[in-house]
């Protein structure tokens, strides 16, 4: 079996009291595109430096294609970074730039000048090679780094929060860009940021931090849909969370039935669960039976009340907040003609969740 | 495990070492150990300690009525500077008319002679014999020769320094007035506040603390001036008094102590300063600076008093420096008011002499030697400081500012007693040969600039510049070379040049070290010209003239790179 492309065992990093890394392990496969999400302080950042060899761990190892690489200093650890204020030397040109790793990989000028070529064509970027990076866009000087990057050949890429200082139109291009960049590469990507939109429309993997450690890891859907606990399943998305008990304990994956303030439920466990438990259904899986156009309930649906207290279209989807014997609950619904938001409000309905898509999660570690 | 990253940490910080060792030696030998020597024999008999010399500073009436001289002479000097600079900075800070930047380059011109050099013209200009004696009589004002400075010295000595310093002073209170939130002064007129008015309820009080650590700066340089009043012939006052005693240094103590006191006022006056500079900038980063300031535009009015008085200002400042050139290019300047047959020939004398070539190349050595050691030094402890933050860099920055306190007196008389004790005879020995130690005190000066200018550019170079070029695969060494250098250059270059500036035209190292007319540098050179027989004092003018053109293109320079920012490096603390 290959190793891995990055093997992190127990790493772990405090500042002063704070506690950046807590006793971190993770394996990330060659040629994955591996998001670090996590809201801000969770240490995300801290890893990725530590990975680039700009910070140093406390304890713990690092390995790369198998081999220790926490003695070597930063310039030999072969792991060029996108920085997220981009780092582009103001006294260079962009080529200058973009050839400086070459430069001190002590490749011959002739072969520098074709290969910083051939990565300014990668990033759409031909021909500007002779321009300082004061003359370029936000969104350009964004392509020179990953070029920057890229022209080394590397196995792995770091980013740190690449896309956060452009703007809307702009990210989503770039965001493009990257995918299209790693799909037509084996390189493996380690990319840091704190928008789930952007983990979970790029990763093929993602690990989601709070406090210095991974609360979740696994593919997005997996993780969307199946999040191990109530931090992973709010910071990926909006979600419906109730507390509720499970005496007995059960298996990853099992339907339980379990009593909670809607009535008994049957759900699905995200992760073996046990006593305390969450309940987690998202609002776009609450369905409102008996409106027009809305499909049937399914035989083993949990079926509940609910009234409508207020109801906002948002574009695409209606957003509609419940109130469901007590239990406030969110709802998202798709925006049809003939279903305005001022006739749901107030009306009681019948709502549907799939046991699928009701969901037994861990309650969260204070 | 831990313990191995707290060894690597240390070990880490200890790559810095060699380098903190080497100037913590440097400035060991050349900056702490003269001044501890100075110290110990002012308290030093044969029985022990004694602080009899000390208490005798007070019984001496000589050295009383100098003490008393260079107190008035400092205070005089530093009122005439607040007078002159107060308004001229709330001009400059708060008013914008046409040719503001020009006046504003101009009014730092008076800076580039010291005072000492710009006397000698002066002396001429007003002596009995001297232009305007010889003008009061043709118009009658006066019955016969007035010797206007030879009746009264302090008024030459107060005017000379007041017209070269006052310029330090400005700099430090247009620094203060930029820093005060526009919207402070808005709102007091806002309030109902006339102009004068918010001036003095909201700008003044603002904008004192960097006041008076600028009038504590002044207080200080004029303290301990040698120059000025030494070419003025004022044997009584603190500074020359310690010249005099140069002499007798191995045998009389009272000169220790003298130089223990002018030491101590510095020093308190430079604690002050930094005290007062610290609290300036809590004052200015009080406000949050939501709105760029819009200065109001003069009117036709405005700006024509505004001319006329920076440009009379500026008249009477160069006035020095004119009167210098004049004194160089004159063949005959005697009882006349115009010099009588005008001549170049002292210009190339100046080049030519022995005495005056030999200066202009040990100056030029010396400066060059001591810049170099500057800019090394200056930006190894700034990135040990700023970058790496290495175990006993602080102590390392504090040690390197500390020049900033000791006048360039004291260090020479240091360096005199004791390297000239303990290395009798060697290169060390400034009887022998002077031109290591005036090297050393050179860059020991100038080194708190060079350290400020190298630390300003750090801070201003973010450091994921460096972190990409180490990512990038560049080790510390090309991360220093590739990045780093080429980003901060321009400080670097700036701090050099005026190293080398005030090098060329150090007056109290050079006056008291340089003994042997082998080893003078340009200011001894001058200052030994100036009572020489066959025109001695208009070589010395022209010399001065040369050192003139040298200095003057020197700041020009490092204002074009520094911009706005050559004004930090004045700052009090």
């Amino acid at each position: 079996m290959t190793p891995a492309a990055i093997t992190i065992d127990s790493l772990t990093k405090t500042f002063g009291s704070v506690r950046a890394l807590d006793a971190v392990s993770l394996e990330i496969q060659p040629g994955e595109l591996f998001f670090l999400l996590g809201p801000s302080g969770c240490g995300k950042t801290t890893l990725l430096r530590i990975l680039a060899g700009l910070e140093k761990a406390d304890s713990g190892r690092i390995l790369f294609d198998g081999r220790d690489i926490a003695t070597l200093p930063p310039h030999e650890r072969g792991a060029p970074m996108v920085f997220q204020n981009y780092a582009l030397w103001p006294h260079l040109s962009v080529a200058e730039n973009i050839a400086f790793g070459l430069v001190e990989r002590k490749v011959p000028k002739s072969e520098r000048t074709t290969r910083v070529e051939e990565a300014l064509r990668k990033v759409d970027m031909a021909g500007l090679g002779s321009r300082t990076p004061g003359q370029l866009s936000g969104g350009q000087q964004q392509r020179v780094v990953l070029a920057r990057a890229l022209v080394l050949n590397p196995r792995l890429i770091l980013l740190d929060e690449p896309l956060s200082n452009l703007d809307a139109k702009l990210r989503h291009e770039m965001r493009d860009e990257i995918e299209s960049l790693h799909a037509r590469t084996d390189i493996t990507f380690v990319y840091v940021t704190h928008d789930q939109v952007e983990a979970l429309s790029l990763a093929d993997r993602m690990a989601v931090m709070r406090g210095g450690r991974i609360l979740g890891l696994g593919a997005p859907a997996d993780l969307y849909h199946r999040p191990p606990n109530a931090f992973c399943a709010g910071f990926l998305g909006e979600a419906n969370l109730f507390e509720a008990q499970l005496p007995a304990g059960a298996a990853a994956g099992a339907i339980v039935t379990i009593p909670g303030p809607l009535g008994p439920l049957s759900a699905t466990t995200a992760t073996s669960v046990q006593g305390a438990v969450m309940v987690m259904i998202r609002p776009e899986h609450l369905r409102p039976l008996g409106l027009p156009g809305a499909p049937p309930a399914a035989p083993d649906d949990n079926l509940f009340e609910a009234k409508v207290l207020k109801a906002r279209m948002v574009g695409a989807t209606i957003a509609a907040h419940l109130d469901a014997g007590g239990v406030p609950l969110r709802a998202t619904l798709l925006n049809r003609v003939g279903v305005t938001p001022a006739s749901l409000e107030g009306r009681t309905l019948k709502w549907a969740a799939a046991p699928s898509e009701t969901i037994l999660l861990a309650r969260d570690q204070p | 495990m831990s313990g191995g990253r707290r060894l690597s940490r240390f070990a880490d910080s200890l790559s810095g070492l060699p380098l903190i060792l080497g100037a913590t030696a440097f400035l060991g030998a050349f900056l702490i150990w003269p001044l501890a020597h100075v110290f110990v024999n002012a308290v030093r008999d044969p029985n022990g300690v004694t602080g009899i010399y000390l208490m005798y500073l007070f019984r001496n009436p000589a050295v009383l009525q100098a003490m008393g001289n260079s107190f008035l002479i400092a205070l005089l000097v530093t009122i005439a500077c607040t007078a002159v600079a107060l308004p001229l900075s709330w001009l400059f800070a708060r008013r914008e008319f046409m040719g503001k930047a020009w006046f504003g380059g101009a009014l730092l011109l008076p800076m580039i002679l010291p005072p000492f050099v710009s006397a000698v013209g002066m002396k001429i200009l007003f002596a009995r014999a001297g232009a305007l004696s010889t003008l009061a009589m043709k118009l009658g004002v006066a019955d016969g020769p007035v010797d206007w400075f030879g009746a009264f010295p302090l008024t030459g000595i107060v005017l000379l320094e007041t017209l070269h310093l006052f310029p330090i002073l400005y700099l430090n209170l247009v620094a203060a007035l930029a820093n005060i939130d526009p919207s402070l002064e808005e709102a007091a007129a806002n309030l109902g506040a006339s102009p004068a008015r918010v001036f003095r309820r909201v700008t003044l009080p603002l904008a004192a603390p960097g006041l008076f650590a600028g009038m504590a700066l002044i207080f200080v340089w004029s303290f301990t001036e040698l120059g000025t009043p030494l070419v003025f012939g004022l044997r009584r006052v603190l500074p020359v008094m310690i010249y005099d005693g140069i002499a007798e240094i191995g045998t009389n103590p009272a000169a220790y102590a003298q130089v223990v006191f002018v030491l101590v006022i510095a020093a308190i006056g430079f604690w002050i300063g930094k005290r007062l500079t610290a609290r300036q900038r809590n004052v200015a980063t009080l406000g949050r600076m939501s709105v760029g300031r819009q200065d109001q535009r003069l009117g036709k009015m405005g700006t024509l008093l505004a001319w006329l008085a920076v440009g009379s200002l500026l008249a009477v400042a160069v006035l020095p420096h004119l009167s210098v050139l004049m004194l160089a290019v004159s063949r005959r300047w005697f009882l006349t008011v115009l010099p009588e047959g005008w001549t170049l020939e002292f210009f190339g004398r100046a080049l030519n002499a022995d005495l005056t070539r030999g200066a202009l190349v040990n100056s030029l050595g010396l400066s060059l030697a001591a810049t170099a050691l500057d800019v090394a030094l200056g930006f190894a402890i700034a990135w040990l400081c700023v970058r790496r933050r290495a175990f006993g860099s602080d102590w390392l920055d504090t040690l390197a500012m500390l020049p900033l306190a000791v006048p360039g007196l004291v260090i020479a008389f240091g360096y005199l007693g004791a390297f000239g004790s303990t290395f009798r005879g060697t290169l060390l020995d400034p009887r022998f040969n002077p031109l290591l130690l005036l090297a050393a005190g050179y860059s020991i000066r100038r080194l708190p600039y060079m350290v400020r200018a190298a630390h300003a550019g750090l801070e201003q170079v973010s450091r994921t510049y460096e972190e990409a070029a180490a990512n990038l695969g560049a080790s510390p060494w090309r991360v220093i070379k590739r990045i780093t250098l080429p980003l901060i250059a321009a400080n670097l270059l700036a701090g050099g040049i005026l190293c080398f500036s005030f090098s060329m035209l150090e007056v109290s190292d050079s006056l008291i070290l340089a003994q042997t007319e082998r080893f003078y540098p340009l200011t001894k050179a001058i200052y030994a010209l100036m009572d020489g027989l066959d025109n001695g004092v208009n070589v010395a003018a022209a010399l001065g003239a040369w050192a003139m053109a040298m200095l003057g293109a020197g700041l020009l320079w490092a204002g074009c790179i520094l911009g706005k920012r050559v004004g930090q490096m004045f700052r009090a603390g």
